[in-house]
C-alpha cells in the first residue's frame, strides 16, 4: 500500500527490476561454464523444477488416467485384428532376436580379436513427460525422473510412444533430485552430430524451432536423397552412435546455400504426441559376454551393438553397473 | 477459514497455479499451438484490481521462473511481464472503468505485445526466428480462455479477498 500511495517509488522499483533483468538478459546469454551466474542459474533450475514437479504430476494425473481410457476403448475396437498383427510381429521378431544375439557375441568375440574396445551397454529407464514448457522459441520438457533414478546432464532421450514414433527426442539439460529438463530436438540450442546411414556422410542437425530441423556441413555433391534415414554419429561423446534421428525430407542446392546443401530432416518422433520417453542412462562397458537381464521387446534401432536393461521411473531400484558373465 | 496472512497470498498463488497449468503436458498438438498464457491474464487482473497484492517483486520472481522452467534466456519473462505491468500502471485507470469486453480486448493486446517483445529480444540477443503459429496462437488461446480464468480470479477476489 505504500507503494501504491508513492507513484514515483513504484516507479523506480520497477525500473530497478527492469534493469535488473536486462542486465539477466545480457549477462545469461552465454555465460561460461562454470562462472557464478551459471552455477546460480543451474540451482535455482533446479529448485524451480523440484518444487513444481509434484505439482504437475498432480495435475497430469487425470490427464494420463484419460488418455489410457481413450488409448483403450479406441484399441478394443481393433484388438482382434491387432492381436493378429501383432502375433505374427512377434514371431518374426523372435527368430530376429536369436539371429540379433548370435550376431552381438559373433561381434564381441571379432572385437577382441582386432584389439578393439569392448562396445558399450547401457541401462534404460522410461519417464513419463509431466510438463510441456516449449514457447515460440524453445522446445523442451520435463519428465518424472531425475538424479535418484540416475539421470544426469546429457543423459540421452528418446521418445517411445507408438503414435509419436521411436528415435532421439533430446538430452538432458538440467536435472533435479525427481525432475528433469529435456532439450527437444527442434530447440534453436540443439545440435546434434549425425551421419546419413546410407552413405555414412557426416553433417549436424540443429533445430530451428520449426516442425522439421536443418541439416548443416553437407557439401554440394554429396550422396544423399530424400527418404534416407538419418542416425547419430556418436561424434561429441554425448549421443551414442546409431540412433535414429529421423528422415531426409528435402534437398536444395541454390547459389544462396554456397558450397553446402540446404537440407530438411523430418524427425522421427512426433514432439506434441509422444507421452513418455526411453533415457539412456550411462553407458556401461561390457565385458565379452552379454549382461544378465535383458529387455524382452526387441532392442531398438537405436541399440546398435550396445544391450540394454529398461526399467520404470517409478522403481527405485539402485543403478548398479550390469554384472559381466 | 484461511487466516488473513495466507489470504493476502491468493493471488501470488493463482500465479503459481497458471504457471503450472499453462506448463503442463497434454499430448495433443493443438495444445503446443493454443497454449494460453494464464499468468498473463492473472497479472494482468491483479494488477488491475489488486495491485497492493502483486507487487512488482512478485512479478519479477514469477517471470523468472518461467524462465528457469523453459530453459529459456533468463530474464525474458521476467523483463516482458514488467513491461506489461508498466502499461497496466499507466492505462489501469482507464480500463477499470471500461467493460468486461474492453478489458478482455485489454488482455489480447497485452499477450501481442508479449509475444512481440519475446520476438524482438530473441531476435535481437540470439538472432532467432519464431515459430509463428506458436506466437500467434498463444495470444489467441490467451484471449479464448481469459473470460473462463478471469471469472475464477473474480469468484476468489470477492470471495475471499474483499476485506483483505
Amino acid at each position: 500500500m505504500i507503494l501504491l500511495k508513492h507513484p514515483s517509488r513504484q516507479l523506480l522499483m520497477v525500473s530497478v527490476a527492469l534493469l535488473a533483468a536486462l542486465l539477466l538478459l545480457t549477462f545469461s546469454s552465454n555465460p561460461p561454464a562454470n562462472s557464478l551466474l551459471q552455477r546460480s542459474r543451474d540451482t535455482l533450475q533446479e529448485w524451480a523444477m523440484e518444487g513444481i514437479s509434484p505439482l504437475l504430476r498432480l495435475f497430469q494425473t487425470p490427464v494420463a488416467a484419460s488418455q489410457s481410457l481413450a488409448g483403450r476403448i479406441q484399441g478394443m475396437q481393433h484388438i482382434e485384428q491387432e492381436n493378429h498383427k501383432l502375433k505374427l510381429e512377434l514371431d518374426r521378431l523372435n527368430s530376429l532376436s536369436v539371429r540379433l544375439e548370435e550376431l552381438s557375441l559373433e561381434n564381441q568375440r571379432l572385437r577382441l580379436l582386432l584389439g578393439m574396445r569392448p562396445s558399450q551397454s547401457t541401462q534404460e529407464l522410461v519417464a513419463r513427460i509431466i510438463g510441456n514448457t516449449s514457447s515460440a522459441f524453445a522446445r523442451s520438457f520435463l519428465i518424472d525422473a531425475g538424479q535418484e533414478e540416475g539421470v544426469n546432464n546429457d543423459t540421452t532421450v528418446l521418445g517411445i510412444s507408438a503414435k509419436a514414433g521411436g528415435g532421439l527426442l533430446g538430452r538432458v539439460v538440467q536435472s533435479s533430485p525427481h525432475s528433469a529438463l529435456i532439450l527437444a530436438l527442434p530447440d534453436y540450442n540443439s545440435r546434434i552430430p549425425v551421419m546419413v546411414q546410407r552413405s555414412r556422410i557426416r553433417a549436424i542437425v540443429s533445430g530451428r524451432n520449426k516442425p522439421l530441423l536443418e541439416m548443416e556441413f553437407v557439401p554440394k555433391g554429396s550422396d544423399i536423397k530424400p527418404g534416407d534415414l538419418v542416425i547419430t554419429s556418436g561424434v561429441g561423446g554425448i549421443f551414442p552412435k546409431g540412433i535414429p534421428v529421423g528422415r531426409i525430407h528435402a534437398i536444395a542446392a541454390t547459389e544462396e546455400t554456397g558450397m553446402f546443401h540446404l537440407i530438411s530432416v523430418k524427425p522421427l518422433v512426433d514432439f506434441d504426441r509422444v507421452e513418455e520417453v526411453r533415457l539412456l542412462l550411462n553407458p556401461i562397458i561390457e565385458s565379452a559376454s552379454p549382461p544378465i537381464q535383458q529387455t524382452s521387446a526387441p532392442p531398438p534401432a537405436s541399440a546398435t551393438s550396445a544391450s540394454t536393461t529398461t526399467r520404470h521411473s517409478g522403481q527405485k531400484a539402485a543403478l548398479a553397473p550390469l554384472p559381466p558373465r | 477459514m484461511f487466516p488473513s496472512l495466507l489470504i493476502a497470498w491468493l493471488p501470488a498463488l493463482t500465479l503459481l497455479l497458471a504457471v503450472t497449468l499453462q506448463e503442463m503436458f497434454i499430448p495433443l498438438e493443438a495444445w503446443s499451438v493454443l497454449r494460453p498464457d494464464l499468468l498473463l491474464i492473472s497479472l494482468s487482473y491483479w494488477r488491475l484490481y489488486r495491485p497492493d497484492l502483486c507487487t512488482i517483486p512478485l512479478v519479477f520472481v514469477i517471470g523468472l521462473l518461467v524462465d528457469l522452467l523453459s530453459g529459456s534466456q533468463l530474464g525474458l519473462n521476467a523483463f516482458s511481464k514488467l513491461i506489461l505491468l508498466l502499461l497496466i500502471g499507466r492505462f489501469g485507470r482507464r480500463l477499470r472503468t471500461l467493460s468486461f469486453l474492453h478489458v478482455l480486448f485489454g488482455i489480447l493486446l497485452l499477450a501481442i505485445l508479449d509475444a512481440s517483445l519475446h520476438w524482438l529480444i530473441m531476435s535481437l540477443i540470439k538472432g532467432y526466428e519464431a515459430h509463428w503459429p506458436l506466437l500467434l496462437g498463444r495470444p489467441l488461446a490467451t484471449f479464448l480462455i481469459a473470460p473462463l480464468w478471469v471469472s475464477l480470479l473474480i469468484y476468489l477476489h470477492h470471495g475471499w479477498l474483499e476485506n483483505v
